[in-house]
């Protein structure tokens, strides 16, 4: 019993040696930093898919060490508990809400944008496209989005925007994405915004069907955000900013391939070639943060009432412009 | 609540004040995890509004019509299994293997063919129920004594008397047990259920304030959760006390231990402890307006230091040897063999951990002349009768008692409202330190003689009886003298003169204590001076009050 354990030992100590990554060869000081990132496992995180596969944080000396999250602002108060280094993630309602509470982070660079296809359509059971032809046909219909206060409201309150509704004209449940074939199968509910590349294996089976794929147009709801710490250590924040930034310009255009897609494959579990058909989202490769867009998200939450606030807050307390500024 | 449920609040109480203390002290960030009282404020808004009792209400709903649907056919079945060996090979292999099934994994599916409505909540729940019901029910039966069944039988009972007379109510208590387990498996599904395709019950509103991060109405609907699992747990108690009275009885005998530690703590002792708290907030209320948090955190803390304090003095009497049968000055638990002298010192410990807690919490708000002052607090609690110097046993009793329970806690109580050492504050306690001395000399003086034997040093033994008896005159008269030359002096309102009523209690006593010198008849005596300390203190604070108008 005891030889066996010493073999497993040193089995282990073996694979152990065998798994540590050696240090990149371009990296000028020769130390690497290891940087926890909290993210949400799907596609339009694939910046942070392509900078880790490629090597761009490697190059800056940093190991990114990833930890899949639920959405909603979890990454960004995990960030603030010091549970992450860096968070990528929505500005939904209950980033807001953190905030103004006291929970400290910066919005350091945006992160993914929509325009036509979008990458979060609304759509609806394939069984009812005679029946449900256009938005305005959604009136007094159960409509779901995956998280209540999420950005994903916005985009349902500018898709319903289109056939002349408000959010208020329709009942608003929270459907997860995941379960969103589902529910519209047994017509639990009538319309739902689905994100890539659910929505894509869902139309390849033949469950759904789009009902408006083009209500956004370059609108940024997601973002980069840092906490103090790694903030103060300006070399390794630049050095993620570099890579970060690296990675986004990689992804402009038309710039799906076949090892774009694998990668994401590799860190959403999608298969390749629907993430190869999917609606790609676009990226914004210059670090500016469009500050207009975080107030008008504030703004469009207040009106629904999910704001635990009362006097708005000012977004530019909570981006930091310094950083991409110091990479230029 | 029956006066002997009250322990069950206490642990309850001592999580909330840890957890308050906690994020006071920034242990927890406040940030990420609000203390209770914010909770409560969330919690009284969402109360007030309507929506949270409609949320419960919801969840009340589905969690209830859930396990009726599977508790009632999970019993039938469970106990037909029991009877019934092919039964049982067909239903208990699935029952089993089903058991460990997360089912709220199964809930998409469950969505897919029922919708997203009530039905497929409620069918969730419903099967874990009797999956969890069913296999109870089964164990109850066939744990059954065979024996009962033959005896039954050898009386020429059928299948059907059988199933009535031995197979259910000998079943009925593990089947009982069952379902209170698979009750609160409900609650805890339920919260799950509404994760998911949810747009109202406590377990959306938990996610859905998580999402918006409304934090400190996700902690508010998780405390609803925990009282609604308590309630239904109180009921179910009710439910197993009503069809399974015999289990009762085993129950029953645990009452006297709440019983005994509700002695023990000799509760009709607090006035001491409550009279000196509200007479500082009462004279503060004079120039502020009163911080009610601190003055209810300032009495539990009272409460509690004082109970801690009793339970010392019964634990150190009784080492010591000097409460005896003959005298039956204290709670007498350890006397009489009920409580162990180990479970009364840890008992104590824990009451004096739950004052100092709260003390800390004041002292984080209120500065560091409440931390010396709690400190003196304790140390006097603990060494009144503690340790090789023990107050109560060198003669200083009484000092102790009047320096502590009179100027020192109402200036504590005060200080809390107004941060100011306030002359005034001292001075109007001295009535009530007369009369709160005058309680424990009405003891010292009626263990004169056995106090002597046990070389136990008070003032009375010191002074002897005729020296005793003149001490008590003058602490009682001194309570209402001290009053009226108080008054006199503009440091005390007119309005306290509503004391004066008292004073044929007061006069009675003194008449009772000048003539007595049987322990027995000097018995009541002690427990009038307490009723005189508690009904003079309150109309003394009563009388700080009316001032506020007057």
């Amino acid at each position: 019993m005891k030889r066996l354990l010493l073999v497993v030992l040193a089995l282990s100590v073996l694979v152990a040696c065998g798994a540590t990554p050696a240090a990149p060869a371009n990296n000028d000081a020769g130390t690497t930093k290891t940087l926890r990132i909290g993210y949400v496992p799907v596609m339009i995180y694939a910046p942070l898919y392509v900078g880790i596969e490629r090597g761009y944080f490697a190059a800056e000396g940093i190991t990114i060490e990833s930890t899949p999250v639920q959405g909603g602002s979890d990454p960004v108060v995990q960030l603030a508990a010091g549970n992450f280094d860096v968070a990528l993630g929505g500005a939904g309602a209950g980033l807001f809400n953190a905030a103004a509470r006291g929970v400290k982070f910066s919005i350091v660079a945006p992160m993914h944008s929509e325009k036509a296809p979008l990458t979060s359509p609304l759509v609806i059971s394939a069984k009812r496209v005679d029946e449900i032809t256009k938005i305005a046909d959604l009136k007094g219909k159960k409509v779901a989005i995956n998280a209540t206060g999420a950005a994903t409201e916005y985009w349902l309150s500018e898709a319903l925007g289109q056939g002349g509704l408000r959010v208020a004209d329709v009942e608003l449940v929270t459907v997860p994405f995941k379960d969103v074939p589902a529910a519209l199968a047994s017509n639990s509910i009538d319309a739902a915004i689905l994100g890539e590349p659910l929505a894509t294996i869902a139309m390849d089976k033949g469950e759904v069907a789009l009902l408006s794929n083009d209500f956004i147009n370059g609108f940024f709801a997601t973002y980069l955000y840092m906490g103090e710490p790694l903030l103060n250590d300006q070399a390794t924040a630049q050095g993620f900013m570099r890579a970060y930034v690296k990675a986004c310009g990689d992804l402009q255009g038309d710039y799906m391939s076949q090892e774009i897609a694998t990668i994401i494959e590799k860190y959403t579990k999608v298969p390749a070639d629907v993430v190869m058909r999917a609606s790609p989202a676009q990226y914004d490769a210059t670090g500016t943060i469009p500050v207009e867009n975080l107030q008008t998200l504030q703004s469009y939450f207040r009106k629904r009432g999910v704001l635990e606030y009362d006097a708005d807050l000012d977004v530019n307390t909570l981006i930091n412009t310094d950083l991409v500024a110091s990479i230029k | 609540m029956s006066s002997s449920r009250w322990l069950s609040l206490v642990s309850p109480l001592v999580l909330i004040v840890l957890w308050e203390s906690a994020v006071a002290f920034g242990v927890l960030n406040r940030v990420f995890i609000p203390p209770p009282t914010e909770v409560a404020v969330e919690l009284w808004v969402s109360l007030r509004d309507g929506s949270m009792m409609d949320d419960v209400l919801i969840s009340a709903q589905r969690i209830l019509f859930g396990f009726l649907l599977g508790a009632i056919p999970a019993t039938l079945l469970g106990i037909w299994s029991g009877l019934n060996r092919t039964v049982l090979l067909l239903v208990r292999p699935l029952a089993t293997m089903l058991y460990p099934v997360p089912k709220i994994a199964l809930l998409p599916l469950v969505i897919v063919v029922l919708g997203i409505g009530e039905v497929s909540k409620v069918v969730t729940v419903a099967v874990s129920v009797f999956l969890m019901v069913v296999i109870h029910t089964i164990g109850g039966v066939l744990q059954i004594d065979r024996r009962y069944f033959e005896a039954a039988r050898v009386f020429g009972a059928n299948q059907r008397t059988l199933l009535r007379t031995v197979a259910f109510p000998a079943s009925l208590p593990a089947v009982v047990e069952g379902w209170k387990l698979a009750m609160g498996f409900a609650l805890t599904l339920i919260v799950g259920v509404e994760f998911v395709g949810a747009s109202d019950g406590i377990g959306y509103r938990i996610w859905q304030s998580y999402e918006l991060y409304a934090i400190a109405d996700m902690m508010a609907a998780v405390c609803v959760i925990a009282v609604m699992g308590w309630l239904i747990t109180l009921i179910l108690d009710e439910v197993e006390r009503l069809v399974v009275p015999w289990r009762h009885t085993i129950k029953e005998s645990r009452m006297p231990l709440v019983r005994t530690w509700w002695n023990a703590v000799r509760p009709w002792s607090y006035t001491a402890a409550i009279i000196p708290v509200l007479l500082g907030a009462a004279i503060a209320a004079q120039s502020v307006a009163l911080n009610w948090w601190y003055l209810v955190l300032a009495l539990i803390g009272s409460i509690a230091i004082q109970g801690g304090t009793n339970l010392m003095n019964d634990y150190y009497d009784y080492r010591k040897g000097t409460d005896t049968a003959a005298v039956k000055g204290t709670g007498g638990a350890l006397l009489r063999g009920d409580l162990t002298p180990t479970q009364i010192f840890w008992a104590g410990i824990i009451a004096f951990a739950i004052g100092s807690t709260i003390g800390l919490y004041l002292v984080s708000v209120s500065g560091p002349f409440i931390f010396w002052l709690g400190l003196f607090s304790v140390a006097v609690g603990y060494f009144y009768t503690a340790g090789p110097f023990a107050l109560a046993y060198v003669g200083l009793g009484e000092v102790a008692v009047f320096i502590f329970m009179g100027p020192v806690m109402v200036l504590g109580s005060y200080f809390l409202q107004i941060p100011d050492v306030a002359w005034p504050a001292i001075w109007a306690s001295l009535p009530v330190a007369f009369v709160v001395a005058a309680i424990l000399h009405a003891n010292n003086l009626r263990d004169i003689d056995t106090d002597r034997l046990n070389h136990k040093r008070t003032l009375a033994t010191v002074f002897g009886r005729e020296g005793a008896r003149l001490e008590y005159h003058l602490l009682v008269g001194g309570t209402f003298v001290s009053q009226w030359l108080l008054i006199g002096f503009g440091v005390v309102p007119w309005t306290t003169l509503i004391t004066t009523i008292m004073v044929p209690l007061a006069w009675r006593l003194m008449q009772i204590a000048a003539t007595e010198v049987e322990a027995a008849k000097l018995h009541p005596v002690l427990r009038q001076t307490a009723v005189l300390h508690m009904r003079f203190g309150l109309l003394y604070v009563i009388g700080w009050v009316v001032a506020l108008w007057v």
